[in-house]
């Protein structure tokens, strides 16, 4: 166990590593440079140069990417070159709460819904419940978020003037926000859980169990649910990692003080130490959370056996 | 248990009343949405609207903008005095002044701060705003030391300041966001001074109580601020809102009491409306002719003739902005009087397609070729976008020379411009203080080669004109020479000028006094509610 999860360390840093490289010089061979816009128009060209040169900019590319690393191995991520004097560490710091509890309460609320949803739409197949939780479910994952944002918003906030428009000032607040991120989520966690929980139901041992005449509700409960949330928790781990950093759209109609917005806007302003700390941030995010998944699966199901 | 259940729901609506009893503060409180956070604080390193929108209401120059948004009052100066030579500048602050911490504030603040701005290891991107100061250039290009600077503080209330060339619009800078004063003794404590509430000094109408990054901004009455007794408001809440729509919602809704992002929804919902308020700005939007591509200026001018702007500005452009009728926008005064500029020069530009079709008849008997394809640029904008098809429609119909439209993401566009791969090309410009010099200076040669690449004799003589205004003190020559510079650049057409900027606000019913300055800065200070 132990020397799978250091192993899994390592390989996580290389594909760190990957990802880094791979970003930092795509990042740099966009056209345009971040002190190339709008804003710097009225700049005289000897102050722009010694702009760039505070920013090290003027350096020739890999030099800049050594010191970057360097810069990265003290777990400094660089200065953002469009909020001045701010460091990307404190703009992670201070948009990740907002996003981490936004995305806390959407996660708990897609897996509330989405797992008892799916398990009764595969114990009553063909059923009632089965005909409307799929329809959500379609629903769910066929409407794109910014549609579903916009018109929450105009019913809830421009029409039935019930919720507030902007910020996350009061619990009110956060119903559209999470209500919209869960949604997608939702159906998906419902899809997967629907057939997961039809393939184990088809399984002998289930017939067994309810042949010893134990409860239909413990034998779904007990037996079925163990066996089958598997899936579910394999998508966790990407899931928790995006849903905790934020989503651009919902955090940019919502006006959240989110993670998300940042790694649009970086890439649009050429904020190349934004856009760099954000990728290595949900990257080793990611990382993270599929290493506890992994870890999971063996206490959910002692089958799984990781140690190879 | 069940009295503990009631407990836990007592104190839990207790403390939903509490919460929503803070978000109605006492007193006066404006709500004013902005659409992103201010890339920063500090007056000595904004160069954005964004940022100096805000850093306007918290500090104040020697001078400031009244209440009208356009004239100049005394803001920590009580008078000044010029030399003959109109060289050096003699200010006499007020000896009452306070930083918001309590701390008195000196001229020698405003040599340390104006110096700070000087220094090359600031690298402030809006240094050049300085430049007319005796060896400004040379000390921030690393030529000279400080202390040859001509900025000096003589006493606590004395500061004099020699410029390079006579400046007649000197005054009118001195309100400009870098040349505000910072606090020395809070600027060294931290680097970070201008991004934490707690180490936030000013000396404006309102003080930083409250920074929530990329949420909002809580701006407190500064009670130290020299005209405090003159500021009605108490608080004034700055929160960031990105989509248009959400921002118009919010505003009728009540969340909001003001805004100045201005959707085309919130556009044509308001139009006509008192609540949407419009102020005349100096700006200009134009678009580029690359000179080195479209080389006879018969051309050039057949295609600006060719364009009815005022068809364009009404139907097209949601804010309908007034057409341009020549380079300098309205809201720059004629030599110090009451008059306008524009008013008195009167109009250069007129629509006027048979003028247009004959100039370009006779460019075509030299040699210009009309079945070529020339290409428009324009950013990713809708706006421009629009703009830029009615541009394409006309010049086919009423010359019939074909264009196509290309367009570019905003991290991209001005590389394209620079490196002059287009025809015609979108741009604008801002000025920053009451001259026509602010509007002209942006087409010097230093200017023109990474835009229009206006080249050649003319542009040399353009050059030497604004050049010989710098040196000039006789304002009725100086500005008749003005007129003459503007004549002469539309005359020969490396621009198309379009219309003229304008600012607006959105403001609520219980707004009763709202104004932006002709730079577009909402100012808090005169703003009123009921």
């Amino acid at each position: 166990m132990v020397r799978y999860i250091i192993k899994r360390i390592v390989a996580g840093f290389l594909s760190l590593l990957m990802l880094i490289t791979l970003t930092f010089f795509l990042m740099h061979a966009i056209p345009g440079g971040p002190f190339s816009s709008d804003k710097y128009r009225k700049t005289p060209q000897a102050v722009l140069e010694q702009i760039q040169d505070q920013y090290g900019l003027n350096e020739p590319v890999y030099v800049q990417y050594i010191s970057y690393l360097q810069n990265l191995a003290k777990g400094n991520l660089g200065v953002s070159f469009t909020k001045l004097n701010y460091s990307v560490n404190d703009l992670i710091s201070n948009g990740m709460p907002a996003s981490a509890k936004i995305g806390f309460l959407a996660i708990l609320l897609a897996l509330l819904i989405g797992i008892p949803l799916g398990t009764t739409a595969a114990v009553r197949r063909g059923h009632l419940a089965d005909g409307v939780s799929m329809v959500i479910a379609t629903v769910g994952v066929s409407v794109p978020s910014f549609v579903l944002c916009v018109l929450t918003m105009y019913l809830f906030c421009d029409r039935l003037k019930l919720l507030p428009t902007y910020g996350l000032s009061s619990w009110k607040c956060y119903i559209l926000p999470v209500g919209c991120m869960a949604f997608g989520q939702i159906a998906y966690i419902t899809r997967l859980m629907r057939s997961s929980m039809l393939e184990t139901l088809r399984q002998d041992f289930i017939r067994t169990e309810r042949s010893k005449g134990i409860p239909e509700l413990a034998v779904i409960g007990k037996y079925a649910l163990k066996n089958s949330i598997l899936p579910v928790i394999t998508y966790m781990g990407p899931m928790v990692a995006t849903l905790l950093t934020g989503t651009f759209i919902i955090e940019k109609v919502f006006s959240i003080p989110g993670l998300g917005r940042y790694f649009v806007n970086a890439i649009g302003d050429r904020d190349y130490a934004v856009t760099l700390g954000l990728t290595i941030f949900v990257g080793a995010l990611i990382i993270i959370c599929n290493l506890i998944v992994d870890i999971i699966y063996a206490f959910v199901d002692p089958r799984v056996k990781i140690d190879r | 248990m069940r009295k503990k259940i009631a407990a836990a729901l007592m104190a839990a609506v207790t403390a939903m009343a509490s919460l929503s009893v803070t978000a109605f503060a006492e007193g006066n409180v404006l709500k004013f949405a902005l659409t992103q956070e201010c890339e920063t604080l500090d007056p000595g390193t904004s160069d954005y609207l964004q940022s100096s929108a805000v850093i306007m209401n918290l500090f104040m120059g020697l001078y400031m903008t009244g209440q009208d948004g356009i004239t100049l009052t005394n803001g920590c100066a009580e008078s000044y005095d010029l030399s003959e030579d109109g060289l050096t500048y003699t200010f006499h602050l007020y000896d009452d002044l306070l930083w918001s911490d309590g701390t008195p504030l000196t001229a020698h603040d405003f040599e340390y701060s104006w110096l700070r701005v000087l220094d090359p290891a600031l690298a402030s991107g809006v240094v050049s705003n300085m430049y007319m100061i005796k060896n400004a250039e040379a000390y921030n290009t690393g030529k000279c030391e400080a202390d040859e600077v001509g900025i000096t503080a003589v006493d606590d209330t004395t500061l004099v300041v020699e410029l390079e060339n006579p400046t007649s619009y000197f005054i009118d800078v001195t309100a400009e966001a870098c040349y505000c004063p910072v606090q020395q003794a809070a600027v060294e404590a931290s680097a970070t001074w201008s991004q934490k509430a707690d180490t936030y000094v000013c000396n404006g109408a309102f003080k930083v109580s409250e920074i929530n990054p990329e949420e909002s901004y809580i701006l407190t009455k500064n009670e130290n601020y020299k005209y405090a007794d003159t500021i009605s408001l108490d608080e004034t809440d700055i929160v960031f809102i990105a989509d248009g729509s959400a921002t118009l919602t919010a505003l009728k809704n009540g969340e909001i009491d003001m805004t100045n992002n201005i959707s085309s929804q919130a556009q044509a919902e308001f139009d006509g409306s008192d609540q949407l308020m419009s102020f005349a700005t100096i700006g200009t939007c134009y678009y580029d002719f690359n000179c080195e591509h479209l080389t006879d200026t018969r051309v050039r001018k057949a295609l600006s003739l060719a364009i009815d702007r005022d068809t364009i500005t009404q139907n097209l452009i949601p804010s309908k902005p007034v057409s341009s009728t020549g380079f300098i926008p309205y809201g720059i005064s004629y030599n110090d009087s009451e008059e306008d500029f524009r008013t008195t020069v009167g109009d250069l530009l007129t629509f006027d397609k048979d003028t247009a079709k004959s100039l370009l008849d006779e460019a075509v008997a030299d040699g210009f070729d009309t079945s070529a394809t020339y290409t428009i640029i324009v950013k990713n904008d809708e706006e421009q976008k629009t703009v830029a098809q009615a541009m394409q429609a006309m010049w086919k119909e009423y010359l019939g020379m074909n264009f196509e439209i290309v367009t570019y993401e905003s991290g991209t566009y001005w590389d394209v411009v620079h490196q002059g791969d287009f025809d015609v090309a979108y741009d604008g410009w801002t000025g920053d203080y009451d001259d026509p010099d602010t509007m002209l200076e942006c087409f010097n040669q230093v200017e023109c080669v990474t835009q229009n690449r206006w080249s050649g004799e003319n542009a040399e003589k353009y050059d030497a004109m604004l050049k010989e205004c710098a040196a000039m003190t006789d304002q009725t020559s100086r500005f008749s020479e003005f007129v003459e510079a503007e004549k002469l650049l539309i005359d020969e057409s490396p621009i198309m000028p379009l219309y003229f900027r304008k600012s607006q606000l959105l403001v609520g019913t219980n707004v009763t006094y709202a104004i932006n300055d002709t730079l577009g800065h909402t100012l808090f200070k005169y703003t009123e509610v009921e």
